[in-house]
Formats: structure tokens, C-alpha cells, sequence
């Protein structure tokens, strides 16, 4: 039987959609942590957000390569495990790839996007007392982990707050959590509007990248913003890539470097306890690779 | 993760489950009004009818068209003191089709938005009269049920853009008509 759900809202948040399903407790109970649950990603999203030029990135875009810049705790440990991926995946999750995106309009321009930048994530220098200095000018969007990073957060708060199962969906991005099984289901590649049943999960997080629905026409060009670091291209072929793992931000940096390397090393996933699951334009699983 | 689960994945043929469209309510009006304005005494109903020149205005503030010429508002009041606007809207895009309500403030700043009705699409029937009268058929101020099987969808991300677009058009909405209204 699948969990009662007592409550469910949505708000647009961190330019998604963002669901929370939760039940166990009483509505009132159920209704006041939810609120508190969307105030946390809220701050997430003032904190974090490229689109608002007043935000912690953008501070840290104009200001971190001069001095370092005092950032939030959320911040700071987004940046640290930003790095760690970055690391991780021989560069594949790059958050540094902002000034591609302003150029293909992805993104917007709060700053020059022809401007000098050179480096990459490994240029983030994360000091003492959560300050941050840039190495190299660089210019970054956490675009790419701040969805998975808020889902964690929304899942704690919940948890604190006493709720005992439930699931939090950032526009694709989700983690169920408690005791209990839910059934889910991936969007084909081919026919986003349809969805393919998985299986039935617990405790687990879940990211998807594809570029379905954000791929387009520039000059004459076609592009997406999943953007090779190293070569500069972007990925528009037509496989999903979904990526479980325990917690959300892990899922949604992983399947960024996995969509853009089809030979990804599988070692890497086991080091974040994390498997793949590749769907072809027509649903085909591709690759599945398991614990 | 659990090891069991993965078992079960690949028992699955590909392609073996394929769900329609997503659709989902998640707050009726009078939720949506107690969430947003907690502290409210009163909701006063009124509809606003927009004449050709004031949707004229919006757009040109806005940047965004304002398609109906009626929109639903509330005048929120507490004690006889002035809350605020409660307002039932409608965004259409690429791929869903969304009702939402936003709350401003007695001085025209959004306090919150709440999602009230989501439809997915497959892009073409959007437009489609028939569809959309079929969705409002719906009354959003009737309680509703939650299904109990919820299909949790992991997919890359939509945008929320055309909120925000939407949100800017009803600010817009406020800036010409309410603003001039709350004195009342």
C-alpha cells in the first residue's frame, strides 16, 4: 500500500516547482512544518540565487576575487561540497561555467559575460570563519546543487519538526524520507509529458538531467546549459540521466557528470553510495548501475 | 538505497508503465486564503473588470498580457483594518497550465504565493478551449480529496518563469486598479 498523504503544497521556489508530501501527524502539525520547511528553502534561495543580483553568489561574483567575502553556513558548505564533486569527477560538476550561460542567455547578466574569466571550481578558496576568496576571476552559478541542497534542508526541517515521512520534489529534483515505500517514475526522454514507473523506493534521493526541456536554438546553434567544462560543448543529445543517491544534493551534482560522460567511472558512484540510470529517447534503460 | 528496490527495476520491461499527464489540486481557495493570510478576519469578493486600456497599461508595465478582462479578488481585512489582496490567477506555459494564489501586502509587496492547481500538458491542448473548460469545471472552492497514489516524478527541471511573469502581471493589476481601491 502506498503512504497516506495528508498534505501536499507547492510553491515556485528556486525557479522550480517545488512539492512537499507529507502526512503521519496532525494537519495542523502537518501544515506548520511545511510552512517552515518552504521558509528554509526560501532563505536558500535569497542566499544562493543567480537571477537576484543582491544574493550570496553574486556577492561572492563580484567581490571574491578582490577579498574574501563572509558567506552564510549554507553557503559555505554548498561551496565545500561543490568542490568535493568538482574534484571527485575530474571536473565534470564545474558550478564555474556561469559566463557560457549569461552568453546562451540562460543565465542572467548581472556581469559582463565577455569579461576575463579564467579557472574553475578549484579556484574557490574556502577560509576559516566560512570566508571565501576567489584565486582566479571566476564566475559562479550553484544552480546546478542549491535545488538538491535545499531538498536536504526542506527534509531535515520537516524531520525536526516531527514529521515521519514524505517526499520533497524541487521540479524533478526529490528525496523521499521515513519509513515507507513510494512508487516513482522518470519522464521518457523522447516524450517528457509521459513517465515511466522505476520501481518503489525508500530513503532515497533522486536527480534527473536531461535536456528536454531547457535545449534551444542559439545563433544558429543548438545548446542546453549542461555544458562540457573542459571542451566548452553542450549536451543535447536525448538520454536522461537519474541518479540515486542518500541525499539530494549528491544526486542532482552527480547526474550533471554522468550525463556528460557516458563511460563515467563507476568507483565514483560507489564513493557517494550513488547508482545511475540512463533512459534512452525512448525509455530503454541504458545503463544500470547498481550498488 | 534500498537493494531490494533495484531487483524490482530490473523486473520492469522498459516503457512497461507509461502515466498520463500529471494533474494535481493542492489547496482550495479557503486554504490557500487561511494560509496566506493567517490573521484575516474577512475575505470580501469582488471581481475586477478591466476596460481595453487598462490591459493596455498592464502590459506596458508589466511587460506581460493580461488575456481576461475579469480577475478575482479579495479585499482581506481584519477588524475593519485593511490586510491586504488575496488573488485567484492563471498562468499558461509551455507545458502546464497552472492556477495559483498570491497575497499582497496593504502596500502593494507580495507576501506568498501558493500553488492551487497544477496541470501538465503535452504542449499542443493548452490552448485548446475545450481542455481548459474541462479544468475549470473544477470548483476550487469545493474540498478536495488527496489521491492517495501520488506519482513522484523525477525529470529535468521546469522552469517556474511564467509565475513569476504572472505575479508581476497582477502587480501591475494592483499599481492601476487596487492600489486606488484600499482606501474603501
Amino acid at each position: 500500500m502506498n503512504p497516506v498523504i495528508e498534505l501536499r503544497r507547492m510553491k515556485p521556489q528556486l525557479g522550480t516547482f517545488v512539492e512537499i508530501s507529507v502526512g503521519g501527524i496532525r494537519r495542523e502539525r502537518l501544515l506548520q512544518a511545511v510552512s517552515r520547511a518552504f521558509d528554509t528553502g526560501a532563505l536558500i534561495q535569497r542566499l544562493m540565487s543567480f537571477h537576484d543580483a543582491d544574493s550570496e553568489t553574486n556577492s561572492l561574483n563580484r567581490e571574491a576575487r578582490r577579498a574574501p567575502v563572509q558567506v552564510h553556513a549554507y553557503t559555505y558548505q554548498v561551496l565545500k561540497m561543490a568542490k568535493r564533486i568538482w574534484s571527485a569527477t575530474g571536473g565534470l560538476f564545474d558550478c564555474t561555467v556561469a559566463p557560457t550561460l549569461m552568453e546562451w542567455g540562460y543565465l542572467p547578466r548581472h556581469l559582463s559575460a565577455a569579461g576575463n574569466y579564467g579557472g574553475d571550481s578549484g579556484d574557490i578558496e574556502l577560509q576559516p570563519d566560512r570566508r571565501v576568496r576567489f584565486r582566479r576571476p571566476i564566475c559562479i552559478d550553484l544552480g546546478g546543487v542549491a535545488k538538491g541542497f535545499s531538498v536536504d534542508q526542506m527534509v531535515k526541517s520537516l524531520k525536526n519538526d516531527g514529521v515521519p515521512y514524505g517526499c520533497v520534489n524541487a521540479g524533478g529534483d526529490l528525496r523521499f524520507f521515513g519509513n515507507r515505500e513510494y512508487p516513482l517514475q522518470i519522464r521518457l526522454p523522447g516524450a517528457p509529458h509521459k513517465f515511466m514507473c522505476v520501481g518503489r523506493f525508500r530513503e532515497t534521493a533522486v536527480a534527473t538531467s536531461a535536456p528536454y526541456f531547457s535545449a534551444k536554438q542559439f545563433r544558429k546553434r543548438r545548446v542546453s546549459p549542461l555544458i562540457h567544462p573542459a571542451s566548452g560543448k553542450p549536451m543535447i543529445g536525448r538520454r536522461s540521466v537519474s541518479l540515486f543517491a542518500p541525499d539530494c544534493l549528491i544526486a542532482d551534482a552527480l547526474t550533471k557528470a554522468v550525463i556528460l560522460d557516458p563511460d563515467f567511472p563507476q568507483p565514483v558512484l560507489r564513493q557517494f553510495q550513488a547508482s545511475a540510470v540512463v533512459l534512452s529517447q525512448s525509455g530503454g534503460v541504458l545503463s544500470l548501475n547498481r550498488l | 538505497m534500498n537493494k531490494r528496490s533495484w531487483v524490482r527495476i530490473a523486473l520492469l520491461s522498459p516503457a512497461a508503465i507509461v502515466a498520463p499527464v500529471y494533474a494535481a489540486d493542492y489547496l482550495s481557495i479557503p486554504q490557500a486564503q487561511e494560509l496566506l493570510f493567517p490573521d484575516a478576519g474577512t475575505f470580501k469578493e469582488h471581481t475586477v473588470l478591466l476596460t481595453a486600456s487598462q490591459k493596455k497599461q498592464i502590459k506596458s508595465i508589466s511587460g506581460m498580457s493580461q488575456r481576461w478582462d475579469q480577475q478575482r479578488v479579495w479585499r482581506v481585512e481584519k477588524a475593519g483594518g485593511f490586510l491586504g489582496w488575496f488573488i485567484v490567477d492563471e498562468v499558461i506555459g509551455k507545458h502546464e497550465f497552472i492556477t495559483y494564489a498570491a497575497a499582497l501586502s496593504a502596500d502593494g509587496k507580495v507576501i506568498g504565493v501558493e500553488i492551487l492547481s497544477y496541470r501538465e500538458t503535452h504542449g499542443g491542448e493548452v490552448r485548446d478551449a475545450e481542455w481548459r473548460g474541462h479544468f475549470k469545471g473544477k470548483s476550487l472552492s469545493d474540498p478536495f480529496k488527496l489521491e492517495v497514489d501520488i506519482p513522484n516524478i523525477s525529470g529535468a527541471t521546469l522552469s517556474c518563469r511564467n509565475i513569476t511573469d504572472g505575479v508581476k502581471r497582477l502587480l501591475a493589476l494592483h499599481q492601476i486598479i487596487l492600489a486606488h481601491e484600499s482606501g474603501d
